[in-house]
């Protein structure tokens, strides 16, 4: 039965990491507590004897770093995420619906995006969405600072590349205009910098549960100013949720859509690549079921990403 | 281990234990039974009570996080002295919104939480602000009409808030 004994309560950094180091595999970090108490209450996390509220580390911040780059802090709620306008447009959109999305309202208010990621779920809507936006997790311990690369932040159901000493403090969200080694490269008055666009899409039973596939992509295209030719794409991420235990990219249909206009064509046979894996079943979705609503959600956030850049104004 | 929170405008210490929930320290501790217990673990919305305004599932939150925070349930909206309604109570009840009123706490804080933030939503945001609390009873076309025709009391100036 979950029966903590002592509630840590750090107000700084420091305080924080050193309170993990001393109890290890012993305590937890309680952010938005959504998915612990859940957990508890079907009778698991009986060996957690030590509490670590983060609600006093001053984590809960959205800001558009001096590098260019989105920087989220850990304990940033749904709410806040879906409300903010970096995270509602450009090359973050799909953040911002990822968050909204998440359902209900209630749940919005407590739930964290460095709770959603830390524990490992393959099915929530923040894993998916990171991992399309090649967002980066910025952790601390008490041996220093480090950096997790979300292509490598989850490795199994309830399992991520952090240790039991580790914090999430932020994460963070490449530049809008492509990568810095790009502009540096292209800093010779050329025009042709890459500008990123984002969407997410979620197939549920109802509006209100979890989904049963979850897509997040992210296309960094050409920039130009004539809306006439389709959108020529420079990088595509495409990401996948609750297929197996941990969220995954197709890089089939990345290959595919990579250095080709995006356009009626490129959608139809990117979405309609065959599915080579077999996704994990669900109580609500066999495999099958699942093989379908894939190649209807990759459709889908292509479609409404070629929208997107169609409305978008063309800065030179 | 002790607290101070505020629960419906009063200033409380509480002697509370670890691993209770904001539900069991408002049911069980304050005898504030307008808010019910449903799942118990953040899936059905009977617990929802507001905290700084916004609503939260209390069987999920624990007690402890209470401290310093501003907690509104059920038995905070209206003056039940002399049977003044809130206007989205009287709505409710005129609209004959629920049967048998278990989830009726909570639907009347998410509504009232939604218009004050937000006091001319439109259906579809009031569908989704309720969208986080079961009713087993009525469906839930009745509710959203009852909190459009709030929104419409209020903002003619008749609130009754306290």
């Amino acid at each position: 039965m979950f029966n903590p004994i002592e509630l840590r309560k750090p107000s700084t950094l420091l305080e924080a990491v050193s309170d993990l180091a001393t109890y290890g595999f012993d305590a937890r970090i309680i952010a938005g507590n959504t998915a612990l108490y859940e957990l508890a209450a079907q009778g698991g996390l009986d060996d957690v004897h030590i509490l670590i509220d983060s609600s006093r580390l001053g984590l809960d911040y959205i800001r558009s770093g001096t590098d260019g780059r989105l920087h989220v802090g850990a304990t940033t709620t749904f709410s806040q995420l879906a409300k903010n306008k970096h995270c509602l447009q450009g090359r973050n959109a799909a953040l911002g619906e990822a968050a909204s999305r998440i359902s209900p309202p209630q749940i919005r208010n407590m739930g964290t995006i460095g709770g959603s990621i830390s524990i490992g779920l393959p099915f929530l809507d923040m894993p998916v969405t990171l991992l399309a936006l090649d967002a980066e997790i910025n952790v601390m311990s008490k041996d220093g600072r480090k950096t997790i690369k979300i292509d490598d932040f989850f490795v199994d159901y309830f399992t991520t590349a952090l240790n039991p000493e580790d914090l999430i403090t932020e994460i963070v969200f490449p530049e809008e205009d492509g990568s810095s080694e790009k502009k540096e490269e292209e800093r010779g008055g050329n025009s042709q910098r890459s500008v990123g666009f984002s969407a997410f899409i979620k197939i549920g039973r109802t509006t209100v549960d979890f989904a049963v596939i979850n897509c997040a992509v992210c296309l960094e295209i050409e920039r130009h100013e004539s809306k006439s030719k389709s959108p020529l794409v420079e990088k595509a991420r495409v990401a996948l949720g609750c297929v197996g235990n941990k969220p995954i990219r197709r890089r089939d249909i990345e290959a595919l859509l990579e250095n080709s206009e995006l356009n009626r064509a490129t959608i139809e046979s990117a979405a309609l690549l065959p599915v080579d894996f077999e996704p994990s079943p669900s109580i609500h979705a066999s495999p099958s079921y699942k093989k379908k609503m894939i190649t209807v959600s990759v459709r889908e956030a292509l479609y409404t990403l070629l929208d997107r850049m169609n409305s978008a104004t063309p800065i030179s | 281990m002790r607290i101070r929170t505020v629960v419906n405008n009063e200033t409380l210490d509480l002697e509370i234990s670890l691993s209770n929930s904001l539900l069991e320290l408002l049911r069980d501790i304050l005898g504030l039974t307008g808010t019910k217990k449903g799942c118990d673990f953040g899936g059905c919305g009977m617990c929802t009570v507001l905290v700084e305004d916004k609503p939260v599932f209390s069987c999920i939150t624990p007690a402890w996080r209470a401290e310093g925070k501003r907690i509104t349930t059920i038995e905070g909206v209206g003056i039940r002295d002399n049977h003044h309604l809130h206007p989205i109570q009287a709505e409710m009840l005129k609209n004959f919104a629920f049967q048998c009123g278990y989830c009726t706490p909570s639907m009347v804080l998410v509504a009232k939480s939604l218009l004050q933030e937000n006091p001319s939503p439109t259906e579809q945001e009031v569908k989704e602000a309720l969208s986080g609390v079961i009713c087993r009873c009525t469906g839930y076309s009745r509710y959203v009409k009852a909190v459009l025709a709030a929104a419409e009391t209020m903002k003619k100036g008749l609130e009754l808030d306290i």
